[in-house]
């Protein structure tokens, strides 16, 4: 079988998966590989560990997986990388194909179930068509907008013969919707825009990341001194420490960022896709100011909001050719005013937003703050929920590929595979998975597989007792009827224990501190349960479709009539 | 607003589905669609008519090229191009009416394929515009069965035909 050899030659060292009837055949040829295989737990597992893999380290991260069951346990992870961009390649089992369509056992339509939620699928039935398929697979999911690739292959073209012809399966059609460098005509309307601008912004997304242009931004943003708010998955493409750097945007992000968008005459979209996240009410979304889209996908310009100026292509090499000719912007006023704003929610120190509520007990803010000043320099994989957007507003990531996070799809689950597969690709690194209660049960059974690759990563559990934001929303938004969402959970830490790891517990500032030093010191992979006040919320919050300015600072205060 | 969107695609399995799904997928309906394979027998070309405003319109086809199966779109909307669209017709007719339509089918150059003693079927290849105006002068008689091929389009030349034009043309190109 030509499957590992072909994975070999792609640069392929380690593929997450589990085996089954329709993929034996490629299992049984693994033995002669050098690819190194992490054996999940679940596949869904697997297929976050390849996305955590492919978000760590830039590379291409494969899954594998058998037909049927096997397949559909896929399903999430894809659209989760899907919505997210992230490079992966799934292949799959099929039953043989002469069964195909015949309901034969653990058999499903997988390139139609999938078809949505890939960049693009392949159903193989002979073994010449299966280099040419892996080839065109990773040459698709790595270039233009990158994202999850997925090649079925039959049982009987798993097993028969064929001579690899690796030069004649050289792909081409990836390259068909490639755009073209951007004309330099339009570089000099876009540099003339900005030249007239006198409170200009810029929208950092997940393409400063993906198009490797994080230095290029920041040599762009110190050239023409413009301000630099960030999108969830835009947190560490330019550093947080920087005072050009505002913060965080959209429905939980810093007040002076959503008002600085509201108050712009500029804004410079790079690599991001206007999520209804992040803009709120589109028609009133930064209603002052001209704007520029640097995007790579085509599909995304003028998807949401129109924008005066739209350049297709790679953003490293826009900015990158921009720059030579970029002028400082007088934006010294402006810049004046956004300290002003920012002052107002607090003193200049780092550590005075967001503000810590009264708590009943251990406050999770005070948690991730902790946790970030102890280990800076982390790898922090989030699951999806309150502690997202907490550690979203509270840490300050300052490198790309340090915040790993299901940001599109918000899929909960997502950390403790994401985290394993981000370990798997940066060994050296120090790996945090940060989930709630609610998340980490999602994928619980991974922490045997954590253990079996003797991974050191630590692991914090912000055990409110609750779906904390399903809470939050019924609190705010349904007359506080906590519909299902209150949580009976486990021993978090006799959890641990069972799966071979150490458990921790802390209740009091105190302990979460010792807590977090301990278990950095320990060699051993280490769970911490901090138990949290169950009641605190994720605030400032922009009600769903209400104006960036409408934000919900404190609880209790109605719904501005917008909404 | 009915919209003509030329798409040329790779001949090979599946390929319908993914287009179908980029419009299914945003609740966007498919008026009419015809495939066929071109003068490149590796290369299909569907002209796809599909009623969605000007914005809307604008994403299908930044979705459909998106697509790696798609070589490319061309919208025929805006530009001035020949439409066919082929309709056979059952029509409910009697010894005494049936010169009448034979005169209808005359003046709108449509065929007569099959006559029988209570009905008789004609086909008729024109502008889309041109089928609907015959099936309304059809309809008194009594439509008994319809099927039309949808639309198939091309863009005229740029230059100027040396051929005279036919009025019905330059209406679709403009109505449709």
């Amino acid at each position: 079988m030509i499957l590992w050899e072909c994975l070999e030659r792609e640069g392929v060292e380690v593929v997450f998966g589990y085996p089954g009837g329709a993929i034996l055949p490629a299992y049984h040829a693994m033995e002669n590989s050098s690819v190194r295989h992490v054996l999940a737990r679940h596949e869904q597992g697997a297929a976050h560990m390849a996305d955590g893999y492919a978000r760590a380290s830039g590379r291409v991260g494969v899954v594998l997986a058998t037909s049927g069951p096997g397949a559909t346990n896929l399903v999430t992870g894809l659209a989760t990388a899907m919505m997210d961009s992230v490079p992966l390649v799934a292949i799959t089992g099929q039953v043989t194909s002469s069964l195909l369509g015949s309901d034969a056992f653990q058999e499903v339509d997988v390139t139609g179930v999938t078809l949505p939620i890939t960049k693009h699928n392949y159903l193989v039935q002979r073994p010449e068509q299966i280099a040419p398929a892996i080839r065109e697979a990773f040459a698709l999911a790595r270039s233009g907008r990158p994202g999850p690739v997925l090649v079925d292959i039959t049982k009987d073209a798993q097993i028969a013969s064929t001579v690899l012809d690796w030069e004649g399966a050289f792909p081409t059609r990836h390259l068909r919707h490639l755009p073209a460098e951007v004309p330099k005509a339009e570089l000099d309307k876009a540099l003339d825009m900005i030249r007239a601008s006198h409170r200009p912004l810029i929208l950092a997304g997940h393409g400063v990341t993906l198009s490797g242009a994080s230095a290029a931004l920041l040599a762009f943003a110190e050239q023409a001194k413009i301000p630099v708010a960030a999108t969830l998955l835009g947190l560490g493409a330019f550093p947080a420490g920087h005072p050009l750097f505002l913060g965080f945007m959209g429905m939980h992000g810093s007040p002076w960022t959503n008002l600085a968008i509201q108050e712009a005459d500029l804004i410079l979209a790079f690599g991001m896709r206007f999520d209804d996240r992040v803009t709120g009410d589109p028609a009133t979304f930064a209603p002052h100011a001209t704007k520029i889209h640097v995007e790579i996908d085509r599909a995304e310009v003028g998807k949401i909001i129109n924008v005066d100026l739209a350049l297709q292509g790679d953003l490293r090499n826009v900015l990158e050719r921009m720059q030579p000719d970029l002028a400082p912007v007088p934006s010294e006023t402006w810049l004046a005013h956004l300290e002003e704003m920012k002052a107002d929610h607090g003193p200049k120190e780092a550590e005075s937003w967001p503000p810590m509520p009264t708590t009943n007990g251990l406050g999770p803010i005070e948690v991730l703050r902790t946790l970030f000043q102890e280990a800076p320099d982390a790898v922090w994989v989030t699951d999806v929920g309150q502690h997202q957007m907490w550690q979203a507003q509270v840490m300050r990531h300052s490198r790309p590929r340090t915040l790993i996070t299901s940001g599109g799809l918000g899929t909960m689950g997502f950390a403790l595979p994401a985290a394993i597969g981000a370990k798997m690709a940066c060994p050296e690194a120090e790996v945090w998975v940060v989930a709630g209660d609610g998340g980490i049960q999602m994928n619980s059974q991974e922490f045997m597989t954590l253990v079996q690759e003797g991974l050191k990563i630590n692991v914090a559990v912000i055990n409110n007792g609750t779906l904390g934001m399903v809470r939050q929303w019924q609190t705010l938004f349904y007359d506080d009827r906590r519909s299902a969402s209150g949580l009976a959970n486990p021993d978090f830490v006799l959890l641990a224990e069972a799966y071979g790891m150490k458990g921790m517990r802390a209740g009091t500032l105190a302990d979460s501190l010792s807590a977090v030093q301990a278990a950095r010191a320990c060699p051993e992979p280490v769970l911490i349960e901090f138990v949290v006040d169950p009641e605190a919320c994720v605030y400032p919050i922009i009600p769903s479709g209400a104006r960036l300015q409408d934000m919900m600072h404190e609880p209790n205060l109605p719904i501005p009539a917008s909404r | 607003m009915f919209r003509i969107l030329i798409v040329t695609t790779d001949n090979e399995p599946g390929v319908l589905d993914r287009v179908a799904s980029t419009f299914r997928r945003r609740g966007f309906n498919i008026h009419s669609l015809t495939v066929s394979p071109t003068l490149e027998p590796a290369i299909s070309r569907m002209t796809l008519v599909t009623d969605l405003n000007a914005n809307s319109k604008r994403s299908a086809k930044a979705f459909l090229e998106r697509l790696l199966n798609v070589h490319s779109v061309v919208d025929l909307t805006e530009v001035a191009s020949l439409v066919r669209d082929v309709a056979l017709v059952r029509v409910a007719s009697t010894t005494e009416n049936r010169p009448a339509l034979f005169q209808l089918a005359q003046i709108f150059t449509a065929e007569i394929l099959d006559v029988s003693t209570d009905s008789v079927v004609m086909s008729v290849c024109a502008g889309p515009e041109r089928v609907d105006a015959l099936l309304e002068a059809l309809r008194p008689f009594g439509l008994l069965e319809l099927c039309r091929s949808g639309a198939v389009a091309m863009q005229r030349a740029q230059t100027v035909s040396a051929l005279p034009v036919a009025t019905d043309e330059v209406e679709d190109a403009v109505s449709f």
